[in-house]
């Protein structure tokens, strides 16, 4: 059983949008190729490097399913906002929206909430986020 | 490169590939070149006893050293994470700087020759 074993079992027949903020090249580069290849045609991935061009996207219509948050998010620009409350905000007008926290920051969403699920950066992330949208999609 | 003398670990990053030794070369230069920035910029915030720096950039790598199986810094990088907190870092956060700027330069070497060998 490898670590990637569920790959080509996810969903079928559904197409689906996730949003990614996530400010570092190397991690973000693993996440969408895992998410493409777990998903193949059915996902349409879309990255940015903080939270405030999200909003943007939503305000005009871009609704995606899901939105995969990182905490700080603060490597190009200093001002950004952190994830959580990015989060907060997104569920008050987006409350269909699966959000997920993904953080290396222990101190960041300590454990799940009614508005997002959290799952920290590490061994068996990868998984459990595509379980998570896999979850979402198939209810 | 012998197996047992690296300290990295590829095998989270060939799972991930799925035997897609494109994508291995790529991740491979993509952690040489943005981890590099991060050293050199570590190297600076050490000069500079810039802890809140430092402590960033720990965070930072903290994500990035994964893929290369670097799991042995994760508590150094969670130390030094938590020093951008505190006011005052102690004598042995400057000692576990140095191990951690000392490893990820090795890292570069060995993926170095990693590639080099793939050619």
């Amino acid at each position: 059983m490898g670590l990637f074993n569920f790959k080509k079992k996810a969903v079928k027949g559904k197409h689906f949008t996730v949003y990614l903020a996530e400010d570092n090249p190397v991690y973000l580069k693993q996440l969408e190729f895992f998410l493409r290849n777990t998903f193949e045609d059915s996902i349409s991935v879309s990255s940015f490097p903080v939270s405030e061009v999200i909003d943007v996207k939503l305000e005009h219509g871009h609704i995606p399913d899901v939105i995969i948050m990182d905490h700080l998010l603060s490597e190009k620009y200093e001002d950004a906002s952190v994830g959580l409350d990015a989060i907060q905000t997104i569920h008050e007008r987006y409350p269909n929206i699966l959000l997920i926290l993904h953080s290396a920051d222990t101190q960041a969403g300590a454990s799940d909430s009614l508005i997002y699920k959290n799952v920290p950066k590490g061994d068996g992330a990868l998984q459990h986020i595509a379980e998570l949208i896999k979850q979402r999609l198939n209810n | 490169m012998s197996e047992k003398l690296r300290s990295i670990n590829l095998s989270y990053l060939k799972e991930l590939s799925g035997g897609n030794i494109g994508f291995e070369t790529e991740m491979l230069n993509l952690y040489v070149s943005e981890v590099g920035s991060d050293v050199e910029e570590l190297e600076k915030a050490q000069e500079e006893q810039n802890w809140a720096k430092i402590g960033y950039l720990a965070h930072k790598l903290k994500s990035s050293i994964q893929l290369v199986g670097l799991e042995s810094l994760v508590s150094i990088l969670t130390a030094l994470e938590a020093v951008r907190h505190n006011e005052a870092p102690a004598a042995h956060d400057n000692e576990s700087l140095k191990q951690l700027i000392l490893q990820l330069h090795h890292s570069f070497d060995e993926i170095a020759v990693i590639l080099n060998e793939g050619k």
